[in-house]
């Protein structure tokens, strides 16, 4: 079972607003979601990104795969940078 | 490349939140799926029983032909041309009352009233522009 991290968009017609989500490849046209990770809204200047750090690493450690979008918003939320961090102590821990 | 994910994503919505209804239906699903709710390609594919190709020449064809009407129409454009000045004309607005505020204190009263007018103005066509009406929650 894969788990993907999405960007859901929320908000009205012209007015968008985005949900970032932990949710089960299997079930995307429902729209359920496993967990929320955070938002972001492109219509402030500048544009908002809230993202649950620990969860987002927490997710990522765990395999689950964001998409092109969703890791542009974890890059610029300076989450892929952590997520590395943990990744390489995590190897080491192994060694 | 990623950054350009995004921008590309906001693009493409915009586009459709003006034009969508003229994409044919499949279209129209292809794009919910692809950038409202941010299935990969395969993934589309792999619901609908087609191929990965199709559903990209699909998704290529609608946003070409979005691009083309807004190349025509420039609603967009516009829209996003008046967004700005509009919001421009908000803020000299508040520094008009700061500086009343300021300079003639509570004396400013009806000069405020006239500007606070002025500012709802604004606001009703920021509102109009961006939701297609004055009401702001729907």
């Amino acid at each position: 079972m894969a788990v993907r991290i999405r960007l859901t968009r929320t908000g009205a017609k012209k007015r968008p607003f985005y949900r970032l989500v932990v949710a089960d490849s299997r079930s995307p046209r429902d729209g359920r979601f496993i967990e929320i990770l955070g938002h972001y809204n492109p219509i402030t200047e500048p544009s908002v990104v809230k993202v649950d750090e620990e969860r987002a690493v927490y997710w990522l450690l765990n395999g689950a795969k964001p998409s092109d979008t969703a890791r542009a918003l974890l890059k610029k939320a300076g989450v892929m940078e952590k997520y590395e961090e943990a990744r390489r102590t995590r190897t080491q821990q192994a060694d | 490349m990623s950054e350009r994910a995004l921008d590309r994503m906001l693009r493409a919505t915009a586009l459709f939140d003006l034009y969508g209804g003229l994409l044919t239906e499949r279209q129209r699903e292809f794009y919910d799926l692809h950038y409202m709710r941010d299935l990969s390609l395969a993934e589309i594919s792999e619901h609908y029983g087609v191929s990965r190709q199709a559903v990209h020449d699909t998704l290529t064809r609608g946003e070409c032909y979005l691009e083309r009407v807004e190349a025509s129409l420039r609603l967009l454009e516009r829209i996003q041309a008046v967004l700005e000045v509009v919001s421009q004309a908000g803020d000299t607005c508040r520094k008009l009352q700061d500086r009343l505020q300021d300079q003639l204190g509570d004396s400013a009263d009806e000069t405020h009233a006239l500007i606070e007018q002025l500012v709802q103005d604004l606001n009703y066509i920021d509102s109009l522009l961006r939701y297609g009406s004055a009401v702001s929650s729907d």
